[in-house]
């Protein structure tokens, strides 16, 4: 069920004026290479943000300290909840979710404290829980920010409930899903977003609950 | 099958084969006058992320984030060859030599207006500012890198270098590929195995069938746009610390753009060690333990072999518990594969805390075999990891342990007669789809095998020979022309898992840095004490 759609797009407002100050920059910086820190950045390309129910299944996932769990038991712990599929040798896409994540979280600080984030493989045959562990490692992914494997039907069939299959591992697409609670709507917040986008989508959300 | 080469381009070749990590910067940089250490700078950066002062290389992203080191490397999205790559709807342009260098007329590249080719300069902007050839913003992807000009000059050698040297075995008309068989393979089977590639050789050189008919009516036509493969046979002889030698002397001989399929059992690891130093693809042998146990980049490989079927059997073990479990592994001294299996079993159970005895047979009469399997508590769980000789001699025995656990590999037990009393309770460890699941791929070899007058001798082999020269001409489809090494492992990391071709197994599958395709593995028992059919326990397991 769709409630909202949104289309969050300062991408192409600020595009072109973006365009023109980083040419001004490149122009104005040609002895200021070592000064990066200083010049220009332009925003992330912008997401598209839903609010769906989604119909989850119950199904028995692999934790990557190697305990067995239950996925309803997992994301019904009564926590605000913070979602993705990833999976470990994601050249591209994965990282910069994952390290998104990371910085959200260390960024929410002591307003986190109450916050489960979960990452489950797209790539079960390959993410063992060992695997998944050297990743978490990675990104410093803390006790509340949990890696999940399972079987290969597991991943499909959550993947497919949260409208999140795309076929084979390297058609995946960068896609957050955040809860206030159980019981709630889940917001879906699909394309790359930055870690104050998912602070400020986080913030609304726990506000509202 | 062999064929001679010119000798000088032999040389060249075996060369260009020997350009290998360290040694390839100075290699490529003594052929073109350039510095050898602005590459090898290049070079760090590009794969490992690090700087000229061996500070890790720092880069941003829109949105506040900040990388650094291997996590920051080119090589991460634009891969080894610089060719690039997709995911999901994100694409990572080519930056080698040929894409960087070359102007996008209109129409091509990330805009409808094209770019100019990259100088040194522009190239710069790029990296420190964002900004393309054309002046245009880059992708979010592209991170923002901090690069002195030191370090800008030994990038931009780099790419003008990456993915332009010719490769080993590859002229305007042919490509060269070998196959190699380890000693003490069975006449048989190493017949079995060149027959299946050569048959698929032909196959391919013929051109597509339909082609075939137009092509007898006008050879003129030949192979416009398609070399043709010719496959040499690498023999090896004498002990595995030999092999290496043998095999760069066969490389200098016969230089070949990558190595197919290939014969051995349990010490493949010279083989694997030779390919990744000289940066040789070396796709798919058939073999029982893999040449490393973790991924390498130039060896792929269809299975995890022997130590797959220890974990299928740890995994059952584990189900229960360490609480009084007992394990005894009896395996055969001088039997490499099994040594690898008793070890990846240790490995294994000791995550569980599972208490586990080795027995080491040595010794060919019924004493030793008795003497091996004494005193056996009955609560004991006993793993045998031998061939079929040694199983017979079961025969004369009543089982004692409560469960018995098989390997398919070595004890082959579609074909085992086993005493009832010991089937019964044996568990099979099994890397394949069951045999009733793949029918239809067993009955389209058996028809591919008649179509070329092979008789069916040994399933498995004949089927792992014949899956890994269809992976091969899917990835050589995919990269078309560009017959880059790295280029070639890179495409069928990702092509693997969309092609209908998975041989007897369940499911492959590769990722970027993936090596072992099939992970997948079932237990079996026999279905009854009287026949060889054997059912699964449970699910398939990626254990």
């Amino acid at each position: 069920m769709v409630e909202k759609l949104a289309k969050i797009s300062r991408a192409t407002l600020l595009g072109k004026l973006g365009a023109l100050l980083a040419l001004a920059t490149a122009w104005g910086a040609a002895s200021a290479d070592d000064h990066g820190q200083h010049q220009h950045f332009e925003q992330a390309p912008g997401y598209v943000r839903q609010v769906s129910s989604y119909q989850l299944p119950e199904t028995e996932l692999r934790r990557s300290d190697g305990a067995k769990v239950s996925f309803r038991q997992a994301i019904d712990d009564g926590k605000p909840v913070v979602l993705n599929f990833i999976y470990t040798t994601c050249t591209a896409v994965c990282p910069i979710m994952s390290q998104s994540f990371a910085e959200f979280r260390q960024r929410l600080g002591a307003e986190g404290e109450q916050l489960h984030m979960l990452s489950i493989s797209i790539d079960p045959e390959e993410d063992t829980p060992e695997r998944l562990a050297d990743y978490a490692s990675r990104f410093a992914a803390g006790s509340q920010w949990q890696f999940y494997t399972g079987s290969g039907r597991a991943s499909v069939m959550l993947q497919k409930a949260f409208q999140a299959y795309f076929g084979d591992k390297m058609h995946h697409r960068p896609i957050a899903f955040m809860r206030a609670a159980p019981g709630q709507p889940w917001v879906r917040l699909e394309g790359f977003t930055t870690p104050d986008d998912l602070l400020k989508e986080y913030r609304q959300l726990v506000a509202r609950r | 099958m062999s064929r001679r080469r010119n000798g000088r381009l032999g040389r060249w070749a075996a060369l260009a084969a020997l350009a290998l990590s360290a040694s390839m910067a100075d290699a490529q940089a003594n052929s073109d006058g350039l510095d050898p250490e602005r590459l090898r700078l290049g070079q760090a950066l590009y794969l490992d992320g690090r700087r000229s002062n061996g500070q890790p290389l720092r880069a941003r992203r829109a949105g506040g984030l900040s990388l650094g080191g291997g996590e920051a490397a080119c090589v991460n999205c634009h891969r080894r060859s610089g060719f690039g790559g997709a995911e999901g709807r994100s694409y990572i342009p080519p930056i080698n030599a040929a894409s960087l260098l070359t102007a996008k007329p209109p129409g091509s590249g990330a805009s409808a207006a094209g770019r100019p080719a990259y100088t040194m300069q522009s190239l710069g902007r790029a990296l420190r500012q964002g900004i393309d050839a054309a002046g245009r913003r880059l992708d979010f992807l592209m991170p923002r890198y901090d690069l002195n000009e030191a370090e800008l000059a030994a990038l931009f050698a780099y790419l003008a270098r990456l993915s332009t040297q010719s490769s080993p075995g590859v002229t305007a008309t042919v490509v060269d590929f070998a196959t190699i068989v380890a000693p003490g393979m069975a006449a048989q089977h190493r017949q079995a195995m060149l027959d299946v590639l050569a048959a698929c050789f032909a196959e391919h050189n013929a051109g597509r069938p339909a082609e075939r008919g137009r092509r007898r009516l006008g050879p003129e036509i030949g192979f416009a746009g398609q070399r043709a493969w010719q496959l040499h046979v690498w023999e090896l002889h004498g002990a595995p610390d030999t092999w290496e030698p043998q095999l760069a002397a066969h490389a200098r001989r016969t230089p070949v753009f990558a190595v197919l399929g290939g014969l051995g059992s349990g010490q493949w690891g010279p083989v694997h060690n030779f390919c990744e130093a000289n940066a040789l693809p070396c796709l798919f042998p058939h073999i029982e333990v893999p040449g490393a146990e973790t991924a390498g980049f130039y060896s792929m490989y269809l299975h995890k072999g022997i130590p797959l079927e220890a974990a299928i059997i740890a995994h059952d073990l584990g189900r229960e518990g360490p609480a009084g479990q007992r394990v005894i592994q009896v395996r055969r001294a001088g039997d490499e594969t099994a040594r690898a299996a008793a070890e990846a079993l240790r490995k294994r159970l000791s995550r569980h805390a599972i208490e586990l005895d080795e027995r080491v047979l040595d010794g060919a009469d019924d004493a030793a075999f008795a003497a091996a399997l004494a005193e056996i508590p009955a609560t004991t769980a006993l793993v045998l990891w031998l061939r079929p000789p040694d199983l017979r001699r079961l025969a004369s025995r009543q089982p004692e342990a409560a469960k018995l656990y098989l390997s398919t590999l070595l004890a082959d037990p579609e074909s085992l007669a086993l005493p009832v009393a010991w089937k019964e309770r044996a568990l099979i460890a099994y890397p394949y789809e069951l045999p009733e699941m793949r029918t239809r791929h067993t009955a389209q070899l058996a028809a591919w095998l008649r179509r070329h007058a092979l008789a069916p001798v040994a399933e498995t082999l004949q089927a792992d020979a014949y899956l890994a020269c269809t992976l091969l001409a899917t990835g050589m489809n995919e990269i078309t022309g560009h017959l880059q090494p790295d280029y070639l492992l890179e495409r069928l990391e990702v092509v693997i898992e969309r092609t209908g071709s998975s041989g007897h197994y369940p499911r492959l599958a590769l990722g970027a840095g993936q090596r072992f395709a099939s992970k997948n593995g079932y237990l079996l028992r026999f279905a009854d004490p009287a026949s060889t059919r054997l059912v699964p326990v449970g699910e398939r397991l990626a254990p």
